[in-house]
């Protein structure tokens, strides 16, 4: 039986169900979500975001996704949560919001749209809606803080994938270091493991949903892992040097990622002790994402036991992030917010050690918080042994 | 002597008076820029987008740039037009925009920034500069970047050059395999051969490749497929007797190009044929009406007027194009809509297009500059009927 990524109408309209209980409870007579990652949690349409504007405009009755004609066919062919409104073009004749606020009619309550909306759109929504109140809601930010089971499933199969990905990278560079020949390069890497993802996804999934980033990696090796910029460059891993592979996909666009730091070859001291205090902090950021304490608390004791090693100078960022729809979105696993751990949360654990001249030193799992405790999805080998290649 | 991607210090000089001068004119006292496309063109910092804010800073005497330790030594080894102030997280016990705030102690004047900025930063703006006379948005950038300055040209000029290049390679790899008679390749296979090829180009040509986000990629459509054009390539292999989109780009120093056409895999039918020859006029007519002195909505409506009067108008799902500049996809936009004058230095695609469904879409894309002479296509690969039958 093969895999299904999609998830059913009954998914959609407990959602929609949850959603609307929320706007009763605030006033909100229409809500506006015009981001792509939550009209693919609203809705299940997964398209490539661009300028036109796609929307799902949810009232007490109706559920209606807002599309330009571009995407009529591709919208027709994913079942989906929502009736579809099509304008032609953008900026248009007639705007796309303006065919929405004219098809919608009058409103009874608030109209409410996310925080994360530009402040050009949210004049020209004001406009359109001389009788309501306009303002922000954090409903659906809020309600995607804590997946359903079913969506629990698709990040569990996407970190499977995401763990396969560190592992198909690893035999691409110990093959042609066994065999002699020339090392790939960052970006020859990444091609690779994306393939190999998309090729379970082929093989094992009935109904892929393509979602942009379907997926993707960050891939350095030696001096450049010191700086973890996003960007990956055409240097070819060498010998004697570290090298990171943080790869992650998205299942029914619910994302995971894995991330190991390997040493290609005979380890530096210094690999093995910067590698050692890495280990232990991203063990201590997982063990301390516990339902009930804060995003906060995570933070900061696996950061002051880097800062306690006395590594202060090669700390540049937090424990992690969580994950869902998007790659990176709320609550952040980071001093600065107090946001208190629930079941279902997803975070990722990833302290880390840039060292400028030897290396970046980086694990990260993609962690479910659960009743029982923090469950790492991702589960690559991590001891220095294991990600020691040669 | 390779092909540098960098724009100089004078370049950066040239625009942030040029900004200056602006806000002087509308009053504005420090304008905040937070988009990933503002702060490359504003400072040639290029970054990968994260929640984290990267925002340019500028007032009548300084520039800055507000960064996550993240991005410090990314920042130190580019060489930007801003001096960096550093946060340490977002969301930070120390928030972001605070840490900018403090680095204007005391500020009164009149704060701008972006009508594309999220509502969310507005207020922690308001609160970081509590003082300040008025925070309001402002479209300076915005309006700077729909003409492009020479130095601009020159890379969106290599851009188009490795865009045609593209396309060239990856017909080339499809006419490999029908030689060898092995498989077809899948529009996967193509789209990520043809982008590796790019890079490697770059790298290769290039003494100082700037690593942007979407360096070089493209779309693959084959068959039905290619009827709705959504932006995701799929592993269906390419068939003979089926047509194939190659549209496929590149950004040189942060600017872009696009380069597209519609390729016949074997002869073509009749019927494929008078749907091409409807697309080809459509988007020639459209490219000849890209004139300094006339609307963006003129040229959308005078080649969309074409299909519709040629019985096309059932397949047509969308505009004649777009501006383009540090983005694939900016204002101005080439359609009804849009009654921006066109100007000497704007960058726009030509790309009106059928999309026959159960069948197949027709596109042939170009990038174009508006010039004093008239549009000049950038991209220039061969788009007869005999030039795009792949056999």
């Amino acid at each position: 039986m093969s895999f299904s990524q999609r998830l059913a109408p009954e998914f959609y309209a407990r959602l929609h169900r949850d959603i609307r209980a929320r706007m009763e409870a605030r006033g909100i007579g229409l809500l506006l979500l015009d981001a792509a990652d939550d009209v693919l949690y609203t809705t299940g349409f997964s398209f490539r975001p661009n300028e036109r504007p796609v929307a799902l405009a949810l009232t007490r009755t109706d559920a209606i996704l807002l599309i330009p004609e571009l995407e009529r066919e591709h919208a027709e062919r994913q079942t989906m949560a929502a009736e579809t409104l099509v304008y032609f073009e953008f900026p248009g004749v007639e705007r796309a919001f303006s065919l929405l606020a004219r098809s919608i009619g009058d409103i009874r309550g608030d109209i409410a749209h996310s925080y994360g909306l530009s402040v050009g759109r949210a004049a020209e929504i004001a406009g359109l809606f001389p009788n309501n109140r306009v303002l922000p809601t954090d409903i659906v930010t809020k309600l995607r803080q804590v997946k359903f089971p079913e969506e629990i499933v698709l990040h569990r199969e996407a970190a499977r994938i995401s763990d396969a990905m560190v592992r198909s990278g690893v035999d691409l560079v110990t093959e042609a270091f066994r065999a002699g020949k020339p090392l790939p390069s960052e970006i020859t890497l990444e091609a690779h493991v994306v393939r190999h993802a998309l090729d379970i996804m082929d093989n094992e999934h009935e109904d892929i949903m393509n979602v942009p980033t379907l997926a993707g990696g960050l891939i350095y090796g030696g001096p450049n892992s010191a700086y973890p910029h996003g960007l990956i460059s055409s240097r070819r891993i060498r010998p004697g040097e570290s090298f990171i592979l943080s790869l992650g996909c998205r299942v029914g666009g619910r994302s995971a990622e894995s991330e190991r730091t390997f040493v290609l070859g005979e380890p530096s001291k210094e690999h093995e002790r910067y590698y050692a205090i890495a280990q232990e902090a991203q063990r201590i950021g997982t063990a301390g994402l516990i339902a009930g304490r804060t995003c906060a608390s995570a933070d900061i004791t696996a950061l002051t036991y880097i800062r306690e090693q006395g590594m202060t100078p090669y700390l540049k960022h937090r424990v992690g992030h969580g994950m869902g729809v998007a790659f990176h979105e709320p609550p952040w696993v980071e001093a600065g917010d107090q946001t208190i751990l629930e079941q279902g949360m997803i975070c990722s654990s990833e302290p880390a050690l840039y060292v400028p001249e030897v290396g970046g030193f980086r694990l990260a799992d993609t962690v479910l918080v659960t009743e029982s405790g923090p469950e790492p999805m991702t589960t690559y080998p991590r001891r220095f042994d294991e990600v020691v290649l040669s | 002597m390779a092909f540098s991607q960098r724009l100089g210090a004078q370049f950066y000089a040239k625009i942030h008076s040029d900004i200056r001068a602006r806000m002087e004119a509308a009053g504005i006292d420090l304008l905040l820029l937070d988009s990933n496309d503002d702060v490359i063109y504003t400072t040639g910092f290029s970054h990968y987008t994260t929640e984290r804010p990267v925002v340019f800073a500028i007032t009548a005497t300084g520039a800055f740039l507000l960064i996550p330790e993240l991005e410090r030594s990314h920042a130190a080894h580019q060489e930007i037009a801003a001096e960096p102030i550093v946060y340490f997280e977002f969301p930070g016990i120390d928030k972001p925009f605070d840490v900018l705030g403090r680095a204007f102690a005391g500020f009164k004047g009149t704060v701008a920034y972006s009508h594309a900025i999220s509502l969310a930063r507005v207020p922690q703006i308001e609160a970081a500069f509590s003082n300040a006379e008025r925070v309001i948005p402002s479209n300076i950038v915005q309006q700077m970047r729909l003409k492009k300055h020479p130095e601009e040209i020159r890379l969106h000029r290599e851009a188009a050059r490795l865009s045609d290049k593209m396309v060239e390679v990856g017909v080339e790899m499809i006419r490999d395999a029908m030689r060898k008679g092995g498989a077809l390749p899948s529009e996967v296979e193509i789209e990520s051969y043809v982008s590796r090829q790019a890079m490697r180009t770059m790298h290769e040509e290039h003494e100082d490749v700037m690593l942007v986000q979407s360096l070089a990629s493209g779309l693959v459509y084959s068959g039905q497929r290619s009827a709705f054009p959504h932006g995701m390539p799929t592993g269906n292999p390419v068939k003979i007797g089926e047509s194939i989109i190659l549209s496929l780009g590149c950004r040189v120093g942060g600017r872009a190009a696009e380069s597209e056409r519609t390729f016949f895999i074997g002869e073509p039918s009749k019927v494929q044929q008078e749907h091409y020859a409807v697309a080809f006029e459509a988007q020639r007519m459209a490219t000849a009406a890209l004139i300094a002195g006339r609307t963006c909505a003129s040229a959308d409506n005078l080649a969309l007027a074409f299909i519709r009067d040629s019985g096309m108008g059932e397949y047509l799902l969308h505009r004649v194009g777009h501006g383009m500049g540090i983005m694939f996809h900016e204002p101005p936009w080439v359609e009804g809509g849009d009654q921006t004058i066109l100007e000497p230095g704007m960058i726009t695609s030509s790309e009106p297009a059928i999309f026959v469904p159960d069948f197949a879409g027709y596109r042939i894309a170009d990038t174009v500059l508006i010039a004093e002479g008239g549009p000049d296509s950038m991209t220039v690969y061969p788009r007869q009927l005999d030039d795009i039958v792949v056999a």
